[in-house]
């Protein structure tokens, strides 16, 4: 049961094994039923080089009340996931396979029409630019009364009232104010608020968060995530929060996913994730960071090469022509999802505990 | 210790609104850089980070104040003597990609700062378009033909920075130059720069809201709110004792990994808007310990140690003797 299947074998196969729930829950028995399941999800794009294939046989469960962080650099598939689980991808050049369940319903299965009543209502989504996810035609009340409207049904004189408390709910000072603006009038951290308020509007169960704080300063970061943490608290939501920066994931996520090329390549709980690392890309990412109490320019463990051609994946580890700990076996072996605790990796070579120590922790003033 | 290479005395950078009034970008900011020295500067988006940098480099020239390059002021003399100082002083910019001629070929990207200055016989210029490549870490014979479409964006950075180098300038300007690029790919560019920094003599202005990648590389920090600095220092000082109220917030802001998140952010509110700033310390309206002072004055930068300097009626570490 320690291989996990190669992610194409198995959707040309059609089906999902069993043995892949027990390995997603880490051999813990979950005492409630995922929120969200994914299973062996692909995603393949169509492309005159040939298929993308941008997501590889993904599999995740998500608890309610929980925060799951998908890191990853750019390309590695972690936005396409995102949107992969709402079917928001266009879907004439997109093939996608597996299993998403949500709530018992199989959103990979459901019509358009259903599936309308999930996004945005039962699953929302948050965008790293909230600019270009805001109409910028539309005042501010206009926008989050549309989705109170549409989702809830409320009549107008119910909708202001309930914007308004939206809009406190998530920092907005003089709310009232607020309503008939437009969003270029508004800044980049009050926009983020906005879209939060949208997508808290109907009391989602999932909030999907997209890299929502990569484009803001350092104190509207914080005040930001601040947010989610206390919106989640309140409302017992479930979060998928993905960025590619590991500082902003240690703070906000339960579980950790790591993604290179398509693939989740080492899973764990936050914890265990900071004080240890066994797949090398995710000591790679920790490390190119400036540590915590280094001063006066020394070298960084940069990560040397590019992600891989998605177009044109290697037969071995993804990972391997940038990995420091590449052995020959790595070219050529497709590496297994190895289950380890409450920790999974996809590694040949795993790093050792003494290899990863844990992360400082120490102030950095 | 010898003169500084680059002194910014009083400067300031004003737009003309709509309506008239004029907006203070930069408010007489004063500062210098000493010869071989990196120094950072920080602050929110909308501070007056780029607008600094960008009066530095006289584009356009500031509206007050001098900028002395070897004691030369450059906002003194005729466009000739301009042309002539700026060689000495070059930018990199936060976008790679859109500050490269998409038409244009790597090698000539690269060579046009020669091309410009006319340096030598054409073959010669090859040869050291050729050096400057390598050094950046291309191979210069495959990434010669090629535009920057072609490239990364850390590639293109890499381009930048070659072609910012060609002409040997004693000051770099980097704006935001790792804002915009992979974890992975912002390694790589650091240690570029911490490389031919070892290499070869300059100095650098490194603009920066990451406060990590400014205190692994910079010798000194200039923190900048609303147009003003409000603190300046040696980085380990900075980082350890920060005297200002608003550098205090910003560094207990950064996330570290492996520690949780506070219950609390670190600093509520947003920057003020530049068009209504607050009167005396622009900073007041979210700084815990303002008082009525804060209010109807502007503090001036204070010397709290040596080397270090704030501009704070209430700064967090007593001020020496002086103040």
């Amino acid at each position: 049961m320690s291989e996990w299947r190669r992610s194409d074998r198995q959707a040309l196969a059609g089906e999902v094994s069993a043995d892949v729930a027990t390995e997603v829950s880490g051999g813990r028995v979950p005492e409630l039923a995922p929120l969200l399941s994914v299973r062996d999800l692909s995603v393949r794009f169509a492309s005159p080089r040939g298929a993308v294939c941008a997501v590889n046989g993904v599999g995740f469960d998500l608890h309610a009340g929980r925060t799951l962080a998908i890191v990853g650099e750019s390309g590695s598939g972690k936005s396409v996931l995102s949107r992969s689980i709402l079917r928001l991808l266009p879907a004439s050049t997109t093939t996608q396979t597996g299993e998403i369940r949500f709530d018992g319903q199989a959103l990979s299965l459901m019509s358009e029409d259903a599936l309308r009543q999930v996004r945005g209502r039962e699953i929302a989504m948050i965008f790293q630019d909230p600019m270009s996810s805001l109409n910028p035609v539309l005042t501010i009340g206009r926008q989050i009364g549309e989705v109170l409207g549409k989702h809830l049904g409320l009549a107008r004189p119910a909708r202001e009232a309930r914007t308004i408390e939206l809009l406190e709910a998530v920092g907005i000072s003089a709310p009232q104010q607020r309503l008939g603006e437009y969003p270029h009038q508004l800044s980049g951290g009050m926009r983020q608020r906005v879209m939060i308020a949208m997508a808290l509007a109907c009391s989602p169960k999932i909030l999907i968060a997209d890299e929502p704080t990569t484009a803001l300063d350092v104190t509207i970061q914080m005040q930001i995530l601040v947010l989610l943490k206390r919106r989640q608290r309140e409302t017992g939501m479930a979060m998928i929060f993905i960025s590619h920066d590991l500082a902003a994931v240690s703070g906000v996520a339960d579980e950790v996913a790591v993604m290179y090329a398509g693939r989740i390549v080492e899973q764990a709980p936050v914890d265990e994730f900071f004080a240890s690392r066994r797949m090398p890309y995710g000591e790679a990412l920790l490390r190119a960071r400036p540590m915590a109490d280094a001063f006066g320019g020394q070298r960084l463990e940069a990560i040397g090469g590019r992600p891989p051609d998605l177009a044109a994946l290697p037969q071995g580890c993804a990972f391997a022509d940038r990995c420091r700990h590449v052995q020959p076996d790595c070219q050529v072996t497709f590496p297994p999802m190895v289950i380890e605790g409450a920790r999974r990796y996809a590694c040949l070579h795993p790093l050792s505990d003494a290899a990863t120590p844990g992360v400082s922790t120490e102030q950095a003033t | 210790m010898s003169a500084p290479v680059l002194e910014v005395r009083d400067l300031v950078r004003r737009f003309r609104r709509a309506d008239g009034r004029w907006v203070i970008a930069v408010d007489a900011v004063s500062f210098a850089l000493e010869r071989g020295e990196t120094l950072g500067l920080v602050g929110e988006s909308g501070c007056g980070k780029s607008s600094l940098a960008r009066a530095i480099v006289q584009l356009p020239p500031p509206d007050a104040g001098a900028v002395l390059l070897d004691g030369e002021d450059l906002t003194q003399g005729s466009t000739q003597t301009l042309r002539e100082r700026r060689r000495r002083m070059q930018m990199v910019f936060q976008d790679p990609v859109s500050s490269l001629n998409p038409r244009r070929r790597v090698g000539e990207i690269v060579g046009e700062p020669l091309q410009v200055w006319g340096g030598g016989l054409v073959a010669d210029q090859r040869d050291r378009v050729a050096a400057a490549l390598t050094e950046v870490g291309f191979d210069a014979e495959t990434v010669w033909a090629r535009r920057p479409h072609e490239m990364s964006g850390g590639q293109c950075q890499r381009i930048a920075i070659a072609r910012a180098l060609m002409l040997e300038p004693e000051v770099l300007v980097l704006d935001e130059p790792v804002s915009a690029l992979d974890v992975s790919v912002q390694a790589q560019i650091l240690n570029l720069l911490i490389d031919i920094r070892a290499k070869r003599s300059f100095s650098m202005l490194f603009i920066s809201h990451d406060l990590a990648v400014i205190r692994n590389l910079c010798d000194r920090v200039a923190v900048m709110y609303l147009g003003r600095i409000v603190e300046i220092g040696r980085t380990e000082d900075i980082y350890r004792r920060p005297s200002h109220p608003y550098t205090r917030a910003l560094l207990d802001s950064v996330l570290v990994p492996g520690r949780a998140l506070p219950e609390q952010e670190a600093l509520g509110g947003e920057l003020p808007s530049i068009h209504n700033p607050p009167s005396g310390c622009h900073f007041r309206t979210r700084c815990a310990r303002a008082t009525e002072r804060c209010a109807s004055e502007v503090p001036a930068l204070s010397v709290i140690s040596d080397g270090q300097r704030s501009a704070c009626f209430h700064p967090l570490v007593e001020m020496s003797a002086s103040a």
